[in-house]
């Protein structure tokens, strides 16, 4: 081995950049070991310990940067210089440290060898090759994007899986890996509980009440929308029970999905028996049977997923409290015999699919853009009809616009419509906090709120809207203030997905049967 | 040619903005990075001009620049200071950096004196547990996995700077104190070394009211000022500050909150601090978690002095 030394003088480079030098470096063919760092005399102290300070190092100062390079035998020390002061140059600021992006995931992965995942969100046409060169090149892969066809998805699983590796999505919007939230995600606090989801906002939403259980997440997997169709087959939600099922700091396991194909509900409960931890198991609409029969633990809402999994793996006597039936009835009595139907403006998917079961599970007319009942769907150009539930963040609203949790516009404008609607008891909607997120989700909605409880009576009736904030008290911005913000603007506000799913089956049930 | 580009300070350190308003003279840009630009005063002191989006901190101007990568603003040129602004040379026309209507910032600490030992404890524990949750490796939390060996000789002497300096805070060693700080100052490969970071976090909670840190504050500043081109200048001059109590804005948020959390349990304050602790952890590679292990370990002896009373 040589020993080669560089002093740059009065070179300073932030910690971040030195770092990343020094990590390049020491990856270089036929570099032992290399040091980057200031000429302080402690860290000269450091190079003589080590039996390497040259007399060149020795006359470095204290602004001054070193670069040393341990080369093994017969290694070319210049070419090694050359390649040094090349990472140099790239990472000099007067060259520009933002200037050095990486046109080709290939690159991205090769300059950063610590990186083990990519997160890809471009046009859907090209997403599928992107994810198969973050595949290539070793790397998980979060597939943000959507319009991905169905045949490269299901190639591109089965790719990962070959190799070992997690594919989630396409259209996967949430994930938290190694307390990490990823996308659209909620601050949560590490912990034990597992997640795997088929569904981004049902997933925001079962860790958000794990940690206000007083638990935390271990990882939160999420698969993309269509894992769970007949024609994906489960493969990511398989790989995640299985992944989960190896990871030491995971103790109990949670599924979560829109309704899945028979078939792939049918295989992925199979997986339960074999995970040897408590399976959790909320599939909207799903069956008990099934999953009891599977050995599995049956959640029938988001609420009850979070609280099984937290007495299973966590602290068995942990309690949510009830529906405020008595909010229920002072509503009710402020409701004229015309205001007969709820009406659900959801940012959220799931949130929007959990209150729609609800109602559901009563046998009501219940009308939406994500209804299973070809019958009763109704498109983003449809006016509302019975109770009616549209999820804003579905194709339909989103064609060509931002998500409804950055851009609300359209959901703000069908609250003011339908408060001018006779019919109308309720209008219930979702706030969503966290990355990604609308900054202010409440503070933008307010003066719309205002507007439809004029509306409403100007014309001599009482609006009721019921507004659910899906956050915790780590996010930004601040879980209390929105709240209080609502409740300053006469909105019931509930505590739950799952509750607000009840509050609006319950209000429901007074108006229809009064 | 063109004329000077005017750029507008949102914020800036209140003595910092004091001090330009009556200053009249010439300095020069020491460094450029795409976040900061340091300056150095006519007097030879240090500043910086932050951009848009860094947080306040001492001697820092936060300008309503999106980054300085491209600014054309290079190190070694001639600055101007004059009327409540700061002239830089740019390559063209120049860029006019105007302070009069900045907004200031005033880095508002809470005293210890309010802490019972047991208090003192549990803010100990809980900066202890998410700076080592959180934190990043390769310095005061030791080397990663896999460093190379120059790495782990520096952590393997840091943490025996650590050992040594607490051992003499405890025991009220003074000439202790000074070889400890003189085995961490300075060391660590970045701008701000690892050793000096650490410092700082002890340097900042030693300038509390209710301090027992006095001792280890006297050393320190008696180090600085005998012993001052063991580090770089970014580093003396944050490690002066900090013995005034005078740190960025996420640390000064970081103690605020320990302080408000004073009676919580462990668990409930490792939910209130985690936020702050998370942004202050950010700061540089492990500028964050070197400056934080210094707060805890700071903290710890506070705790330990305050016993001894």
């Amino acid at each position: 081995m040589s020993t080669t030394a560089v002093v740059k003088k009065n070179t300073y480079f932030d910690s971040v950049s030195l770092m990343a030098i020094s990590t390049k470096a020491n990856g270089l063919d036929g570099v032992e070991q290399a040091f980057v760092a200031m000429g302080t005399e402690m860290n000269k102290g450091v190079l003589g310990n080590l039996g390497l300070l040259t007399p060149e190092l020795e006359a470095a100062g204290n602004g001054d940067l070193m670069v040393v390079v341990d080369a093994a035998d017969g290694a070319d020390i210049d070419a090694l210089l050359v390649a040094v002061e090349e990472l140099l140059q790239r990472k000099s600021p007067a060259g520009g440290e933002a200037a050095v992006t990486h046109r080709t995931i290939a690159a991205a992965a090769q300059d950063n060898p610590a990186a083990n995942l990519a997160v890809i969100a471009v046009n859907g046409a090209y997403a599928g090759r992107e994810a198969r060169k973050a595949l290539d090149n070793g790397l998980h892969v979060l597939l943000f994007s959507d319009n991905v066809p169905v045949e490269e998805e299901v190639a591109l699983k089965q790719l990962a899986h070959d190799k070992g590796l997690l594919m989630m999505g396409p259209d996967c919007g949430t994930a938290i890996i190694n307390n990490v939230a990823l996308c659209f995600g909620n601050a949560v606090r590490p912990g034990s509980v597992g997640v795997v989801a088929a569904s981004g906002t049902g997933a925001q939403e079962v860790s958000v009440r794990i940690h206000t259980l007083g638990a935390g997440v271990s990882q939160l997997i999420g698969t993309g929308g269509r894992d769970l169709s007949e024609e994906v087959g489960g493969i990511m939600m398989i790989d995640g029970i299985r992944a989960l099922a190896a990871d030491p700091a995971t103790s109990v396991i949670v599924l979560v999905s829109k309704p899945p194909a028979p078939a792939v509900e049918k295989k992925v409960l199979a997986e339960i028996a074999t995970a040897g931890k408590p399976v959790v198991v909320y599939f909207v609409g799903g069956s008990e049977e099934a999953v009891v029969a599977a050995g599995g633990h049956f959640a029938a809402s988001t609420q009850d997923a979070a609280l099984k999994a937290v007495r299973l793996g966590v602290d068995p006597d942990v309690t949510v409290e009830p529906l405020d039936t008595a909010r229920v009835d002072e509503v009710a009595a402020l409701l004229s015999p015309e205001q007969r139907y709820v009406r659900g403006l959801f940012c959220g998917g799931t949130l929007c699919d959990e209150s729609m079961y609800a109602m559901l599970d009563l046998g009501h007319d219940v009308w939406s853009n994500i209804q299973k009942d070809p019958e009763r769907r109704l498109g983003a150009d449809s006016p509302s009809t019975g109770h009616t539930f549209l999820d804003f963040g579905d194709d339909d609203f989103t064609n060509g616009r931002p998500h409804p949790m950055i851009d609300p516009s359209l959901r703000l404008a069908r609250l003011v419509e339908e408060a001018m609607d006779p019919e109308v008891a309720v209008v219930v909607m979702d706030f969503v906090l966290g990355f990604g997120a609308h900054e202010d989700p409440v503070g933008v909605t307010l003066p719309a709120i205002e507007q439809a409880k004029r509306i409403a009576a100007d014309a001599g009736r009482h609006l009721e809207i019921v507004g659910y904030v899906l956050g915790t008290d780590l996010d930004t911005p601040v879980l209390a203030d929105q709240v209080a913000a609502l409740k300053a603007a006469g909105v019931t506000v509930t505590r739950s997905s799952t509750e607000t799913g009840q509050f609006a089956r319950a209000i429901a049930r007074k108006v229809t049967h009064a | 040619m063109r004329t000077a580009v005017e750029v507008r300070t949102r914020s800036g350190d209140a003595v910092l903005l004091a001090r330009l308003r009556a200053l009249d003279g010439c300095g020069s840009v020491h460094s450029v990075f795409r976040g900061v630009v340091n300056l150095l005063l006519p007097d030879g002191e240090l500043i910086a001009l932050a951009a848009r989006g860094r947080e306040n901190a001492p001697r820092t101007l936060v300008v309503e620049i999106a980054h300085w990568g491209h600014s054309g603003v290079a190190a070694g040129r001639p600055v101007e200071f004059r009327a409540g602004g700061i002239a830089l040379p740019d390559g063209a026309g120049g860029l006019w950096v105007d302070a009069r209507e900045a907004e200031e910032w005033h880095p508002i600490v809470p005293s210890l004196a309010a802490f019972s030992p047991a208090e003192l404890g549990t803010a100990a524990r809980a900066l202890d547990r998410l700076t080592r949750t959180y934190g990043q490796s390769g310095g005061m939390l030791g080397a990663a996995a896999a460093a190379a060996p120059m790495e782990i000789a520096v952590c393997a002497a840091l943490d025996r700077g650590r050992a040594a300096l607490v051992k003499a805070v405890r025991t009220s060693d003074t000439a202790g104190i000074r070889a400890a700080i003189l085995a961490l100052h300075g060391l660590g490969p970045g701008l701000t070394p690892a050793g000096d970071d650490f410092l700082t976090g002890i340097a900042l909670l030693s300038a509390l009211d209710g301090s027992g840190l006095d001792g280890y504050a006297r050393t320190l500043r008696d180090v600085l000022a005998t012993h001052s081109g063991r580090t770089t200048l970014l580093s003396t001059t944050t490690l002066h500050e900090a013995l005034s109590g005078r740190v960025r804005a996420a640390l000064v948020d970081v103690l605020n909150v320990l302080a408000a959390g004073r009676g919580q349990s462990e668990r409930h304050l490792l939910d209130t601090v985690q936020n702050p602790v998370r942004r202050a952890l950010a700061h540089g590679h492990t500028s964050g978690t070197d400056t934080l292990s210094g707060l805890a370990t700071g903290l710890h002896l506070e705790r330990e002095l305050r016993g001894s009373l």
